[in-house]
């Protein structure tokens, strides 16, 4: 990404006790394809309090990762409506100058694949002083002292020799270190990470997640964790939301909803899912059919021809999201709204 | 079919009951090395080195290892894909490495490989029906199948509904197929000349969760239908354990520890295997509070990069003075459980 001079942030109020630092509300993402108008995000509410680690969790074509990029306005060739807030901002409304600002510095991105992340031409120093530069404004020592300390709190060793070294000279998990310090290089207050850890081997997750927890609660940013893998949610998230056809169909505090999920979609997953602590299962539980494409989407429940207990009013009408009470909702006809 | 019919006949040899693998075994490999030539003089890769691995009939063998362990050159070279540098691969009593061509395909019948990308495994410009058909022509052109048109229109259709794809669909492309459906056509394929093992290169790992089980519930299927056995790789080891009676782990080319599955994901050996499973996350908050990590340090070297010793020992917390200087062979360990590491038998005796 070309780096225009973003400026400094003048210092930001401090955030209400209790206000969400981000709050979305309807928030729709279309694309015109080929074969017709997608609706990769189809009408998201959201709240995220400050240091919360909300894991985003569906499908491939559920619609997470458009929905996190468009919170950074990064989905220039989608039509994108709803009102986003952040620190009672509209992102939406916002300049492009004044959104520039904010990104890299109050809100950060990490990427699944490391290697497309980085620039292979610069060193891997050049990318993150850069930020540092853009943002806070330091000079050239300031900035490659910072960013050695940087990466040394991303655990890289030697940091003082890396620095200096591109991205191929790095491994898959070192590379994603590097992204790590540099997202986090401003201490950001939202950091949003789609698939960090795909890529990577299982043990090399564990320290990427051991990692990320470590430095998110030590500058108390809040993380949005975009993942397929049900397991890294239940060891890494205070609160989860399951995306499905590009809606929220359930959400809430990660214990309850593991506990007593109630959206089908959502008990499907967690049945579907082989389980390293439940060995001799005869038989998977699969949820059967295929995932919607997001073409031409019913004005309906978009999971019922997948559901086994689907009601009449499924194949009518979308079902609105209803409090169980705990921050745990449902969208879900089986869960009628209280008069 | 022909000579392909053929079988050893079942040895009895009552007292190795002990052993889970069964005799004779459908595959035996062993001391099998595919080194990769690198330019400039430099030491060549090696991807495999020394692997062992017996698969009985109708048995699922579960490979696990980290990217770059050579599971994947290992599949390879046991199919001849590629030629392994050395070592042996026997398949219903026949070795396959000094084969080449039409003696080679005839030998390869019985096995099969599904890889882990159906829409790069899966011809763009054929058909469903095509793609199904391409191997019983690959068989039948060299005299290995007899069929007759309507005998080859009727087996596509059938192995179509042996793997779930409605018939209706045999006129469609693989574009318009979803990653379920695609792989239902590669493991088609694979079932086609009618194998009696498959080797399936992470099978289940491209494709959603809620597909992942239709997937592997069918992989379950065909086994109990038509008594495959599976050389299944995978990286996931609550999907091997899922399908699998026998688990190898592999680590930069070897195995570092086999068993039956169950004692080895009740009991795991070697620090590697016991630091991979504690790795692997549980999908519940409440397991997941409880559970100790054992993280480990830093990441494996590159298998152009192997040093002297133990090829885990630079990450290992358990390391002896001995393992930077000799490597551990797979010994046994308890009956059916080897391991290679010298926590659990000292060098020389």
């Amino acid at each position: 990404m070309a780096a225009e001079p973003a400026g400094h942030l003048e210092s930001l109020e401090p955030l209400a006790s209790g206000a969400p630092l981000l709050r979305v509300q309807d928030l729709r993402v279309r694309f015109a394809t080929g074969d017709g108008l997608v609706q990769a995000v189809a009408g998201v509410d959201l709240r995220l309090a400050r240091g919360e680690t909300l894991g985003l969790v569906g499908e491939s074509g559920s619609g997470k990762s458009v929905l996190s990029l468009a919170l950074l306005g990064l989905v220039p060739q989608g039509q994108v409506t709803g009102q986003i807030w952040f620190r009672g901002e509209e992102l939406l409304a916002m300049s492009p100058a004044r959104l520039r600002r904010l990104r890299g510095d109050r809100i950060a991105m990490i990427f699944q694949d490391p290697m497309t992340a980085l620039n292979p031409y610069l060193r891997i120093g050049t990318q993150i002083t850069e930020v540092l530069r853009l943002h806070q404004g330091l000079g050239r020592r300031a900035a490659r002292e910072r960013a050695i300390e940087l990466l040394r709190d991303a655990g890289i060793a030697a940091p003082e020799r890396r620095i200096d070294q591109y991205p191929h000279q790095f491994s898959g998990g070192m590379r994603q270190r590097a992204l790590i310090a540099q997202g986090l290089a401003c201490g950001p207050e939202l950091l949003i990470a789609d698939e960090p850890t795909s890529a990577l081997d299982v043990t090399i997750q564990a320290q990427i997640l051991d990692l990320i927890r470590l430095r998110t609660r030590s500058l108390g940013t809040a993380v949005i964790l975009i993942t397929h893998d049900l397991g890294v949610v239940a060891g890494a998230c205070d609160t989860l939301a399951v995306m499905y056809a590009g809606r929220i169909v359930e959400r809430g505090p990660t214990g309850p909803v593991f506990q007593a999920p109630r959206h089908p979609y959502t008990q499907g997953l967690i049945r579907s899912v082989p389980r390293l602590d439940r060995p001799g299962a005869e038989r998977l539980v699969a949820i059967p059919g295929q995932p919607p494409s997001g073409i031409g989407l019913p004005p309906c429940c978009p999971f019922h021809p997948r559901c086994a207990q689907v009601l009449p009013i499924c194949r009518q009408a979308l079902p609105p999201e209803v409090d169980l009470g705990g921050g745990h909702g449902v969208a879900c006809w089986l869960y009628p709204e209280p008069r | 079919m022909n000579e392909l019919s053929e079988r050893d006949p079942k040895g009895k040899r009552g007292d190795r009951n002990a052993l889970p693998a069964p005799d004779p075994p459908l595959l035996e490999v062993a001391g099998l090395c595919l080194h990769y030539p690198q330019g400039g003089g430099q030491a060549p890769v090696r991807a495999v080195d020394g692997l062992e691995l017996r698969i009985g009939p109708g048995e699922t063998l579960g490979l696990v290892g980290e990217s770059g362990c050579g599971k994947s050159s290992a599949a390879r070279a046991i199919a001849q894909l590629v030629r392994p540098t050395a070592g042996q691969v026997r398949f219903q009593g026949r070795e396959l490495t000094g084969l080449a061509g039409r003696a080679l395909i005839a030998a390869r019948q019985g096995m099969q490989m599904v890889f882990q990308d159906p829409y790069a495994a899966l011809d763009p410009r054929m058909t469903a029906g095509e793609l199904i058909a391409e191997p019983l022509h690959i068989y039948r052109n060299r005299g290995l199948l007899t069929l007759s048109r309507t005998g080859l229109a009727e087996r596509v259709a059938e192995l179509m509904e042996q793997v779930g794809l409605p018939r209706a669909l045999r006129d469609r492309y693989p574009h318009q197929f979803s990653g379920g459906q695609r792989q239902r056509i590669g493991i088609a394929r694979a079932l086609a000349p009618r194998p009696e093992l498959l080797l399936c290169d992470e099978p289940v790992s491209a494709l959603d969760v809620s597909i992942q089980a239709q997937i592997l519930n069918l992989f379950k299927d065909l086994q109990q239908a038509f008594g495959l056995a599976y050389l299944f790789i995978a990286h996931d080891l609550a999907v091997v354990q899922y399908v699998a009676s026998r688990v190898a782990v592999m680590y930069l080319g070897r195995l570092a520890e086999t068993a039956a599955a169950a004692d080895l994901y009740r009991d795991p050996l070697h620090p590697y295997t016991r630091a991979l499973l504690s790795a692997v996350p549980i999908p519940d908050p409440q397991v997941e509070r409880r559970r100790q990590r054992i993280l480990l340090s830093g990441e494996p070297p590159s298998p152009d990069q192997l040093l002297a010793g133990c090829p885990f020992h630079s990450r290992c917390a358990q390391r002896l003075e001995v393992c930077a200087r000799h490597t551990p062979r797979l010994r046994e360990a308890a009956p059916g459980h080897q391991v290679a590491c010298f926590l659990y038998h000292p060098p020389e005796g």
